[in-house]
């Protein structure tokens, strides 16, 4: 109880939000008609993706002070969660977008800022495998996530802001908060960013084990 | 400062002795310039004309690191080691760098004054070109000696570079269409004020992480 109490919480948290999300009642809106729902489910992975980076860039400032295989593997973890979450985050997005805007992609700063953020931590995974030494590219891949990082802030948060966008919350358009006058949303909004964090953390302690206990074995095979 | 000053002699005496790779760098700017002119023709905007000038001048800006960062051998390194600290190394390939890049772009902007476009506010631009060139090659100066080191060449630099490079690049595009239409400066002042900050962050990220790069 004392170490898996978050799970549960997460799942709790996750079965309420998948409950709430598609039956419960929500502000019938112009436009987005009942997609509003996916309020629920696009917007919490890309918290959940900046979350997961964050942890990971943690772990690469750390590895980088003192390097150890254990930092190097966690912040692997976190970033290969964050990387899911937020292909998870495009293609709600467009599904959403489909439905609203009448198209799968649209021409937009947010849009092209979310999807090279992405192709900046597919980068990392390749240059983590380029080299054969092990400990030369987990370093490389610790300095190029700290810049991948950093770039990933500029392009999401202020290039959307100073050029025009379609997109919620940014050039000028409202963010959801205007569209949610009744506060009735927040309550499964929260619940749901804090749940589906929770989910990518878990999913990436999995990986860090799994991750872990072939290291060990790799160990024992050599007889160290 | 005088370890920079003799690593940047060192950089421009290698450079003066291998002419080859200075004049392929100004032949590929020619050349990829003057295809682009021709492959365009006429009746073209200046939204299209920055995107191939900037498209092209990003690869040439790809050739010179990566030739640069190639070009040292491991022991050439490994003799810098004892003489240098690594702030000062890169404090001199990032100095060398813009030099090479600004000349460059300078260069190939003068091409399309010569193939006859219309262009205002010439002076301006130079300021976008130089603060551009400050975020590329910092940047640039951290990936080459990356790409170099994980003996990955021009696959690994690109795509480890173009997604990096891409805030500046959205930047910039739109600032060269802003000036060199001749707009008012409080138009396109918040791009100006956005790429002098993107250039002290690429600045800052260079210099505090370099050092782990340097020694393995």
């Amino acid at each position: 109880m004392k170490s898996y109490w978050w799970k549960i919480i997460c799942v709790l948290l996750l079965l309420y939000t998948e409950m709430m999300g598609f039956l419960g009642p929500v502000p019938a809106r112009a436009m987005l008609n009942e997609t509003i729902r996916n309020l629920y489910f696009h917007v919490p992975m890309w918290f959940a993706m900046i979350a997961l980076f964050t942890a990971g860039v943690v772990y690469s400032i750390q590895y980088l002070s003192t390097p150890t295989e254990e930092k190097d593997i966690k912040a692997n973890g976190f970033m290969l969660v964050g990387l899911v979450m937020g292909l998870l985050g495009l293609f709600t997005g467009m599904v959403w977008a489909k439905f609203t805007w009448g198209n799968w992609w649209a021409k937009d700063p947010k849009l092209y800022g979310s999807a090279i953020t992405l192709l900046m931590y597919m980068a990392y995974f390749v240059l983590k495998t380029s080299t054969t030494d092990k400990k030369l590219g987990a370093k490389f891949a610790a300095v190029y996530s700290i810049i991948a990082y950093v770039m990933q802030l500029v392009l999401i948060m202020v290039i959307p802001r100073i050029v025009d966008s379609l997109h919620p919350g940014n050039g000028g358009n409202p963010a959801f908060s205007n569209y949610d006058l009744d506060s009735s949303m927040r309550m499964v909004f929260y619940p749901a960013v804090i749940g589906w964090i929770l989910l990518g953390v878990w999913f990436s302690q999995i990986y860090v084990r799994t991750k872990k206990i072939e290291l060990k074995w790799k160990k024992q095979d050599l007889g160290l | 400062m005088k370890p920079i000053i003799t690593l940047l002699r060192k950089e421009m005496l290698v450079e003066l002795r291998n002419k080859g790779s200075f004049y392929a760098n100004l032949i590929f700017v020619l050349a990829s310039t003057y295809i682009v002119s021709l492959l365009i023709g006429d009746g073209y905007n200046l939204k299209v004309w920055s995107a191939i000038f900037w498209v092209v001048m990003m690869f040439t800006s790809f050739n010179i690191t990566l030739n640069n960062s190639l070009k040292e051998g491991r022991g050439r390194l490994l003799y810098q080691y004892t003489l240098f600290k690594p702030w000062q190394y890169f404090t001199a390939k990032f100095l060398w760098f813009s030099i090479f890049i600004t000349v460059l772009n300078v260069i190939g902007f003068g091409i399309w004054m010569v193939l006859g476009v219309a262009f205002q506010n010439i002076g301006l631009f130079f300021c976008v070109l130089l603060l551009n060139s400050i975020v590329f090659s910092s940047l640039l100066a951290l990936m080459s000696f990356l790409s170099a080191k994980a003996g990955g060449g021009f696959a690994l630099m690109s795509i480890l570079s173009l997604p990096i490079l891409i805030p500046d690049l959205l930047l910039v595009a739109k600032l060269s269409t802003f000036v060199l239409d001749g707009f008012a400066y409080a138009v396109y002042s918040k791009y100006f004020i956005a790429l002098g900050m993107l250039s002290v962050i690429s600045l800052t990220l260079g210099l505090v992480l370099f050092p782990y790069l340097w020694r393995e």
